[in-house]
């Protein structure tokens, strides 16, 4: 009963794929302009983890060594693909606002790196539980920066106002900030950790 | 159970199976998405268009035409022309926007005076151009709204250019992108009496022809009950 | 004329890495040392340049031709993978000293997201609108990928030769590592926000 829980706060804390990996820096840094699309962003990648996670788990032993990396590749494309699709036709709000990087999850390094460390030596049950955990973690760190982001730049939570606009420091909204955030915020868990 | 070795037949075929399986599944979502998505495409045009137009009773948006590569929805309300809804962009402007064409509707009531506007898409900074969604319709600050003002008399300019519209701060090169193609929209439709003309055309022989196929349908509604 | 524009634009308006957010993890995991980060640069520049030539064509010719465009994201990344293992295969035949330099950079290309991204948005044309004057043909398309990647470069060198010195002065503990970089990415982020504008 243990390791399952492990498993899952595994993703959540000790190894959480931005504060504790440092991968999936890209979406991270683009994608947290608000904490609705850091969020949506997190929730998109969760939905592609878990599903790619559970198929390649059950798939790992049909799969000849030498090609599991473009048959990986293949499964996650394919649950990318599903999100765009489901994306586009049921939230076109947030489709457009997350725009390149929703296609660009095949290529983040959580997704195959998780497949490979994980899902290829371990059962369906325990890898969708990984998934999860990695997923909520990506998700937490995404939503807690782009909340931030969004205080910060436009004083506004969730769209929701907290202080007038014309305080914020509109830097945080742009390119520049997201390295700034992220680079203090890092910094804080960093200290947080020892 | 043991993973499968890896000759070149299992390579092959385990491949070729997981490709096919997923570019099945895929054909399949695909089909199945196909609808909302065009369905979400329609709704947020239609959405602009009841935006900006007048809300009265009875509002009928009439067939949109296409004039100079801009599309114009002719809205009535009781077989009387109330408005347009004007589908204008930033592709033919003298001044540029910041970071590539946007698109807004427009709607303008018969005698050329601006009702609403709703920005359509848009890549401006945000913070700066993007504030455009909010900024010229804001009536509470009448030097930035440009809702209500009559286009014939007065050009849409930023101060700058010595008109009478408050750009967004720091955000000119938007702004001034941002009127020109509000105005290029009006002028289309109410500088050009010669326009006019093909317009109000337009519109008459499509109600000419609404009425005809009314007239007829109900014809053959008599004749089968004669029947 | 819009050549030179489109150059400019990719390497300094809309530098991939400071205002486009793509290729951040080799730009954080490999600028440690200046020679690291040409290298990665140059294997960057090759790979990215063949590969949009390679999925504009699969765009035109196969997907947009049959109605497949869902299909995209899968058969890019297959092709990138594909790609990226044949130009090993071939530039050890080829170039053994140049396979030394820039072989061990070529696997972890493939997850570059900067390749795709680029791969993307070439072949959807989405890049044209920022460049007055650029239309989304394919040698434009080239162009344009070309530039990016020694945008890319670029800003490799320039954070390694920072992070070199970086390397000598005391950092507080917590900010060691990761964080010192965000930092000094967001610092050169903010200088080539000055080039916005320009075109």
């Amino acid at each position: 009963m243990n390791k399952p829980m492990n498993v899952f706060t595994n993703g959540l804390f000790r190894e959480n794929p931005t504060f504790g990996l440092v991968l999936g820096m890209c979406p991270t840094l683009a994608t947290t302009t608000s904490a609705v699309n850091g969020m949506s962003m997190g929730l998109a990648t969760l939905f592609v983890l878990v599903c790619s996670n559970v198929v390649i788990s059950l798939l790992r032993n049909l799969i000849p060594d030498k090609v599991h990396i473009p048959a990986y590749i293949v499964v996650i494309a394919s649950f990318v693909t599903m999100v765009q699709l489901l994306m586009q036709a049921y939230v076109p709000a947030i489709y457009e606002t997350l725009g390149l990087f929703i296609p660009l999850i095949v290529v983040n390094c959580i997704v195959l790196g998780r497949a490979e460390a994980f899902a290829a030596k371990n059962n369906a049950g325990l890898s969708a539980l990984d998934g999860l955990g990695m997923g909520l973690g990506f998700t937490l760190s995404l939503t807690i920066l782009g909340a931030i982001r969004e205080l910060l730049g436009t004083g506004t939570c969730f769209g929701l106002p907290v202080f007038n606009e014309q305080y914020g420091m509109l830097i945080f909204v742009l390119a520049p900030g997201a390295f700034l955030a992220l680079a203090y915020l890092m910094a804080i868990v960093n200290k947080i950790r020892k | 159970m043991k993973r499968l070795e890896s000759n070149f037949l299992n390579m092959v075929l385990s491949l070729t199976l997981v490709t096919i399986v997923a570019a099945g599944i895929l054909g399949g979502i695909y089909s199945v998405t196909q609808e909302p998505i065009k369905a979400a495409e329609t709704q947020k045009t239609q959405n602009a268009i009841i935006k900006v137009l007048p809300q009265v009773e009875g509002l009928e948006i009439r067939e949109a035409y296409t004039l100079d590569n801009l599309t114009i929805h002719p809205a009535y309300s009781n077989n009387e022309l109330v408005g347009y809804a004007v589908e204008t962009d930033t592709q033919e402007n003298q001044s540029k926007p910041f970071n590539g064409n946007f698109k807004l509707m427009v709607g303008f009531d018969n005698e050329g005076k601006v009702i609403q506007y709703s920005v359509i898409n848009q890549q401006e900074t945000p913070g700066l151009g993007a504030k455009m969604v909010n900024w010229f319709n804001d009536t509470e600050r009448p030097s930035r709204s440009i809702i209500g003002r009559e286009l014939n008399n007065e050009p849409l300019k930023v101060s700058k250019d010595g008109g009478n519209v408050d750009a967004i701060t720091a955000a000119t090169i938007t702004s001034r992108a941002f009127l020109e193609a509000v105005q290029h929209a009006h002028d289309l439709i109410f500088n050009d009496k010669e326009q006019t003309q093909v317009i109000t055309d337009i519109i008459e022989s499509t109600t000419d022809t609404a009425e005809q196929t009314t007239e007829a349908e109900q014809t053959t509604e008599k004749e089968a009950e004669n029947e | 004329m819009v050549y030179f524009l489109i150059i400019i634009s990719a390497i300094f308006v809309n530098n991939i890495v400071f205002s486009q957010f793509l290729g951040i993890c080799p730009f954080l995991g490999v600028s440690k040392r200046i020679n690291t980060a040409a290298g990665m640069g140059a294997a960057v520049t090759f790979v990215l340049t063949l590969a949009t030539i390679v999925t504009y064509l699969l765009q035109k010719y196969v997907l947009v031709r049959f109605g497949l465009e869902f299909l995209q994201t899968i058969l890019f990344i297959l092709v990138i993978a594909a790609l990226v293992q044949m130009i090993e295969i071939v530039l050890k035949k080829i170039s053994p000293s140049l396979y030394q330099a820039l072989g061990v950079f070529l696997p972890l290309i493939t997850t570059n997201c900067c390749i795709l991204g680029v791969a993307i948005l070439v072949a959807d044309g989405t890049w044209a609108g920022k460049i007055p004057g650029a239309e989304a043909n394919l040698l434009q398309g080239t162009v344009f990928a070309f530039a990016t990647a020694i945008g890319f470069a670029l800003a490799l060198i320039l954070f390694a030769g920072i992070r070199e010195q970086l390397s000598m002065n005391k950092v507080p503990k917590a900010m060691e590592g990761t964080p010192i970089a965000l930092l000094t990415a967001g610092l050169l982020a903010m200088a080539f926000m000055g080039f916005s504008g320009v075109v």
